[in-house]
């Protein structure tokens, strides 16, 4: 009898024979199955060529996949090891008999077996499925009169989200080349947000990564499985699979798929914006471009960072409780939060619709995998407008070449620009900007303690209502300066409002959390959660020091500016 | 790629020339950009004034003095591209924020493909061909590759560092300790208290390093250590002649004056003292340095005030 978890393990797809065939003008990734067996024999071909022909190097990059898979497998216990255990025992058994012949075929086996396991399936039926889920089950939440009619759906999520910046410029380039999307990344909403964003502008779906771990539920598996995520198991070691998810990465974007990469690699648990990035993959896109002009065919590739502002972020406690948990030395892995909680969601989703656009995204200026900010027509451009030309960056004596150190340092070179798109974009929220006037003034008056005797000092600190209304005022004009500077972006109450209604704004969006942030008594305002304050504070952490007027300010600034340049 | 003919060009008619020189020994064609006049000039060097004559070559030399530099930047802004190989020799670094000119090239141009040529390697040496050696750092190979092609030779042996940012800020820094060895000569030390000097300045060297991104062993190479002992063992720097004359009591300009060169190290001590204040930076030497400086010291002071600070480990 078939254990019957199994089922649950193997990837659900819908009957095919109903499957509608993609048409013209379709996005790409529509039909993405269509070619899914090319796409697998070529990645099987470029890890094999890479490897290279001779005896001794194929019986290398076995033996040592052999090696890792079977320390894996035996560690796992599990019905994946019951499967595949016994064949790689017999592969490690047989490679030092193995002729040229057989140890190439052997390879080529087992990379097939993992192409095929990373490679995903796009349904078009489930993704059209998946975008009438999401919005209705948002709006249920927050709106549960709304949900009658699309229309209503539409207009009471315009109240939560917003997305601005180059929408229009990267309308345009989707038909122009291939685009990586790069969001920030701070909650597990982050995928429904983007997702539903790109859809509603009219950009096109696109293709992701997703660890192992979440195709184990079946359900969150179906619609991974469906939607174009490929399946990256971060438990394997042999460099052989790696070789395989790059290759993968890099032949879907010489293909023109669509991709998104959270750079970050996860949640910040800090709540800094990014500043380390990790692009691995999205790294392939200088190899896809080279190969593509070696071809003659080349294809332009255009990363988009996106960064994703939330008023309230649904998992901020666990996210910060985390981040101090892994500072100090006893970081854990993060298994039940807020988004897991049922009832988290619906009060997060009603304070945010007590708040005109309390989730934004914002597009910055697409860039090439070069690191050039790239206009709406698609051209490079160099710092001072001029139109350059892409290729010169892979080309060495006028030729196209191929160097993954020379790619690799592109790579590098790009994480920087996007990191600088990432701070150039952050929208400044009324809770980030109240929680940075109030933990400054926490950092002042513990000045000597570390963070953790700091995060300890509950109720505390406290500042009179009007010099709070006198520090946001400042801080206010200081942000609005950056923002002409074209450093920042100011959420619109940031901008607009009253430093009372700013206030006011922060303490209601807080109320979210399950302890107070701040309490308020008679006149006077009382720090009741550093951590939490420390998370929203974190978001501009970066401007802290152009926020400071006076020298205690511009000491804590220093001291509070620190966590970024060393994160 | 062994023996072939490559083009390079050269922007900079001092330093300049003599990289000129050593790269025309190899069979190269050289471009020099400059508005000197030579008498003569080795076979395979042709001489322009105009900067796009020069970015015609994939690989060009920065060699320009650090003052001219801002200028000159103003220009490759609109000449340069993807194509370009940028290889400096500046030892300087730029603004509160210490940038290094490799950083302010990627940030400020769209070439990518850059480095910087650091180490104890003069003119002298370039010209007559050796024996000497100097270290190219870059993020990319294949700089690397087209500097050993174009410069190294038999007698010239040029070594290579993925640390671009140690090469940089170590060539940089070294400056400074000559600046702070000069002062103690001038202030009549021996040999004892200035190896002392030069251990705790070295302290200081590796605590900056490491802040900008660079690794400490990168100053155990040539673009720290070399250099250093280079200058030490007789190739007088004007760091060490400015630090000499500051000590015996000539203000920063005099001196500047007497030494006639601009001295890189001393605008730095500046911009270092402000770095490492707003970073809380121990720097006590090149804090009392920059105070000797800007004449809120005077030499005995400067002194007094570091012999008397507490002593701790001899951590770096």
């Amino acid at each position: 009898m078939p254990n019957p978890r199994l089922l649950f393990r193997r990837r659900l797809a819908l009957p095919q024979f109903r499957r509608p065939a993609s048409k013209p003008g379709d996005p790409r990734i529509f039909g993405f199955n269509a070619e899914r067996d090319l796409i697998i024999s070529e990645v099987v071909g470029r890890v094999l060529s890479e490897i290279g022909g001779s005896s001794q190097t194929l019986m290398l990059a076995l033996n040592e996949t052999a090696h890792h898979e079977i320390r894996r497998l035996e560690a796992q216990r599990d019905e994946e090891s019951a499967v595949h255990l016994p064949r790689w025992h017999r592969i490690m058994r047989r490679v030092g008999s193995m002729d040229e012949g057989k140890l190439k075929q052997t390879l080529r086996e087992e990379l097939d077996r993992m192409s095929r396991d990373v490679a995903g399936n796009f349904d078009a039926r489930v993704y059209d499925f998946a975008l009438k889920l999401v919005r209705p089950t948002v709006v249920a939440a927050m709106h549960p009169r709304s949900i009658v009619s699309r229309e209503r759906n539409r207009a009471a999520l315009d109240l939560v989200m917003r997305c601005e910046g180059e929408v229009d410029a990267v309308q345009a380039l989707a038909k122009k080349g291939t685009l990586v999307f790069v969001p920030t990344h701070s909650s597990n909403l982050d995928s429904l947000a983007v997702g539903e964003q790109l859809s509603r502008r009219g950009l096109p779906p696109a293709v992701y990564g997703a660890g192992k771990n979440l195709f184990s539920n079946p359900i969150v598996s179906f619609f991974m499985h469906n939607l174009g995520a490929y399946r990256v198991d971060r438990r394997v070691k042999a460099s052989l699979y790696k070789s395989v998810l790059k290759a993968y990465a890099c032949v879907l974007l010489e293909r023109g798929y669509h991709m998104l990469f959270f750079p970050g690699g996860t949640r910040s648990r800090s709540g800094l914006v990014e500043n380390r990035l990790k692009l691995g993959l999205a790294g392939t896109a200088a190899e896809a471009y080279a190969r593509g002009l070696m071809r003659g065919r080349a294809r332009r590739i255009f990363f988009v960072p996106i960064t994703i502002n939330y008023e309230i972020v649904l998992e901020a406690e666990t996210l910060i409780e985390d981040f101090l948990k892994e500072r100090g030395k006893t970081r854990y892995i993060i298994e039940d939060d807020e988004f897991s909680q049922i009832d988290r969601w619906f009060s997060f989703f009603g304070q945010l619709r007590d708040h005109d656009a309390g989730c934004v995204l914002r597009i910055g200026t697409p860039i090439d995998p070069f690191g050039n900010l790239v206009n709406g027509k698609g051209e490079s451009l160099a710092p001072d407008g001029r139109i350059i030309d892409p290729a010169e960056y892979v080309r060495s004596g006028g030729e196209a070449m191929l160097d993954s150190e020379r790619d690799a340092a592109y790579t590098r070179e790009l994480g920087d620009r996007i990191i600088e798109a990432y701070k150039k974009n952050t929208v400044v929220m009324a809770t980030q900007l109240v929680a940075h006037v109030f933990y400054r003034a926490l950092v002042i008056q513990t000045a000597g303690l570390d963070l953790f005797a700091r995060m300890r000092c509950r109720g505390e600190v406290r500042l009179s209502r009007v010099e709070v209304l006198d520090q946001l005022e400042r801080c206010r004009s200081e942000l609005l300066q950056l923002e002409s500077e074209g450093s920042t972006v100011l959420g619109t109450s940031v901008r607009e409002a009253p430093p009372e209604a700013i206030l006011q704004r922060a303490l209601d969006a807080w109320r979210y959390h399950a302890r107070a942030v701040i309490r308020e008594e008679a006149d006077e305002l009382i720090v009741e959660d550093p951590p939490l304050l420390l998370f929203y504070h974190h978001r501009i952490v970066t401007h802290a020091e152009r926020l400071a007027t006076s020298e205690p300010e511009r000491d804590a600034a220093i001291e509070m500016a620190r966590i970024w340049r060393d994160a | 790629m062994e023996g072939r003919v490559v083009r390079v060009g050269v922007i900079g008619g001092g330093f300049g020339y003599g990289l000129a020189v050593a790269v025309a020994r190899g069979g190269h064609e050289v471009t020099l950009c400059t508005r000197r006049s030579f008498e003569s000039l080795r076979p395979g060097i042709c001489v322009s004034t105009s900067l796009d004559e020069v970015l015609r070559n994939d690989l060009v030399y920065v060699a320009v003095p650090s003052p001219s530099l801002a200028a000159l930047l103003d220009e490759l802004v609109h000449l340069v591209d993807g194509r370009h190989r940028l290889v400096h020799v500046s030892r300087g670094l730029i603004g509160t924020e210490l940038k290094t000119v490799c950083q302010v090239l990627v940030q400020r141009t769209s070439a990518r493909r850059v480095g910087v040529l650091a180490g104890p390697l003069s003119d002298a040496v370039l010209r007559e061909g050796g024996p000497g050696g100097a270290v190219v750092a870059s993020d990319y190979p294949e700089v690397i590759r087209c500097v050993r092609e174009t410069l190294g030779g038999p007698r010239l042996r040029i070594y290579g560092s993925t640390d671009r940012q140690g090469v940089e800020v170590g060539a940089a820094m070294t400056g400074i300790l000559l600046f702070a060895l000069g002062f103690g000569a001038g202030m009549g030390f021996g040999p004892s208290t200035l190896g002392m000097l030069a251990a705790r300045g070295m302290a200081e060297i590796v605590r900056v390093t490491r802040t900008l991104g660079g690794r400490a062993e990168t100053l155990t190479g040539l673009a720290g250590f070399g250099d250093l002992m280079s200058a030490v063992a007789g190739d007088r720097r004007p760091e060490y002649a400015l630090g000499e004359a500051v000590a015996k009591g000539l203000s920063p300009g005099e001196a500047q004056q007497t030494v006639k060169a601009h001295v890189e190290g001393a605008k730095i001590i500046d911009d270092l003292c402000a770095y490492a204040s707003s970073r809380r930076l121990e720097l006590p030497l090149v804090v009392a340095l920059g105070g000797v400086l800007r004449g809120e010291l005077s030499g005995e002071q400067a002194v007094e005030r570091l012999m008397s600070r507490a002593v701790g480990g001899e951590g770096l």
